[in-house]
């Protein structure tokens, strides 16, 4: 078994154990809260989170630095992006279907797909599995606009940065040598930085939308990220699961 | 090579010649038992036919694309039961545990068939895993249907959010009993342990 894929293991053992807690918390607050729905959801959500991790495991194990002919975890991390989304739908309260922000919803995430069959190859996966994303995007966008969590200079800053970190990412694929090395560091501290703005924001604003957006980008990073910026990336990731699951309380207690 | 379809036949004529007799819950028990049934043949058809046009091999296809095709069959049928007959909450649990076990029963038949039948052991343990793993997941979205419905959101982010974890946890499954050794313990025991937290699930919702 190669370092990676034990550094792997190690790294999903210790998110397993932080959603443990979470869920097992999130079941107990289902229990004794009024508002029932969101937490469900939540709960469900972070089991599917901690399915695909189970299932990573499983495979690292029993096929030690290989890739899955067909990523089966995909269909967990699917399942929680759409149970978040089924979560979300319970306390949105806005019913506009505005067409601009389906379009920016489409283009950004369809820019992310083009990317990942760019890296992996897998097109048809990849194109099934980016759909709830696009859902659970566009559900954010109209969250933080209905409740103008941000203004509307920060999401624009948010929006910018992310087209500069996608456009970063396409000279990835083709160019070597040292330039590749500048562009990649540049690239991934914009990632990073990106995410920890977003991680801050959703913590000083208390807004459950926000922390849901920090924990997406995370996810994206992650999914256009190696080496030690992946796991820099699983890093913010974790702490956006915490971040998400104290604003679930202030969420349930402002709905009370 | 099995005659699957005789086999079905053989099993479901009595069956269906039984629903004459009887009624209400029972009766409905009986449907459920046959439409899962013929829910397995259909899926082993699909499972077949993706093999033979993605070029994966047998064992790819068993676990990962198995999950997929027969979770999504019976959350067809589930779905349209729900939506056609539009059941109460215990109604649905029927329907799934009916669905579930004619699923596996007909699977476990078909296995018996085609492999050698002489180990105990592993009988038991086909019977005790695979058997209990198609009832725990159907039963797992059945529950989760009924509480989608209780908090009226029942939403098709949610519906399809409840059917792909109920296929990882089939996939899982099928992953961790593909090998040998301890990793097969583990899958084995799994069903029970899910079966066992349902049960619980069921007990708290009751006191």
């Amino acid at each position: 078994m190669g370092y990676l894929t034990r550094l792997d293991i190690v790294a999903n053992i210790f998110q397993i154990c932080i959603l443990v807690v979470i869920i097992a918390k999130t079941i107990k607050l289902t229990i004794n809260t009024k508002t029932k729905a969101l937490p469900f959801f939540f709960a469900l959500a972070m089991s599917g989170y901690l399915l695909s991790s189970l299932y990573w495991i499983a495979y690292d194990v029993l096929d030690p630095d290989t890739r899955m002919p067909m990523a089966c975890n995909e269909i967990a991390e699917n399942a929680m992006i759409l149970l978040l989304c089924a979560g979300l739908e319970t306390i949105l309260k806005d019913k506009r279907k505005i067409a601009k922000e389906i379009v920016f919803a489409v283009l950004f995430i369809g820019a992310n797909i083009a990317l990942w069959i760019a890296w992996t190859g897998e097109w048809f996966q990849d194109i099934l599995f980016g759909i709830p994303y696009i859902y659970f995007f566009w559900l954010l966008i109209r969250g933080l606009l209905s409740r103008r969590v941000l203004s509307r200079k920060e999401l624009w800053f948010a929006a910018l940065a992310s087209i500069i970190i996608l456009t970063m990412q396409i000279p990835l694929l083709t160019i070597k040598g040292n330039v590749f090395e500048v562009t990649k560091v540049t690239c991934f501290m914009l990632m990073l930085a990106l995410g920890a703005w977003l991680g801050i924001m959703s913590f000083r604003r208390k807004d459950f939308f926000l922390a849901s957006t920090f924990f997406l980008s995370t996810e994206l990073s992650m999914f256009l990220s190696i080496g030690i910026y992946y796991y820099l990336s699983l890093l913010e990731n974790i702490i956006a699961q915490l971040i998400m699951f104290s604003l679930l309380k202030k969420e349930l207690a402002t709905d009370g | 090579m099995v005659n699957a379809e005789n086999i079905l036949i053989c099993i479901a004529v009595p069956l269906a010649i039984s629903c004459f007799f009887i009624t209400g819950s029972a009766r409905r028990l009986i449907y459920a038992f046959l439409a899962g049934m013929v829910l397995c043949i259909f899926s082993a058809y699909i499972a077949g036919l993706i093999q033979m046009t993605s070029g994966y091999n047998t064992e790819v296809t068993s676990i990962f694309l198995s999950p997929m095709i027969e979770e999504s069959m019976k959350l067809l049928l589930l779905l349209f039961c729900i939506y056609v007959y539009e059941p109460s909450g215990k109604k649905i649990e029927l329907l799934a545990v009916g669905i579930g076990a004619g699923f596996a029963t007909f699977e476990n038949c078909c296995i018996l068939v085609s492999s050698d039948t002489q180990q105990l052991t592993y009988m038991l343990v086909r019977g005790s895993a695979v058997g209990v793993m198609h009832i725990v997941t159907l039963v797992a979205l059945a529950k989760g249907f009924q509480l989608l419905k209780m908090y009226k959101a029942f939403s098709f982010a949610g519906i399809v959010g409840i059917l792909s974890i109920s296929v990882t946890v089939h996939g899982l499954y099928n992953l961790l009993v593909s090998k040998p050794g301890a990793s097969s313990y583990i899958g084995y025991a799994m069903p029970m342990f899910c079966v066992i937290l349902l049960y619980m699930v069921n007990v708290a919702k009751r006191s």
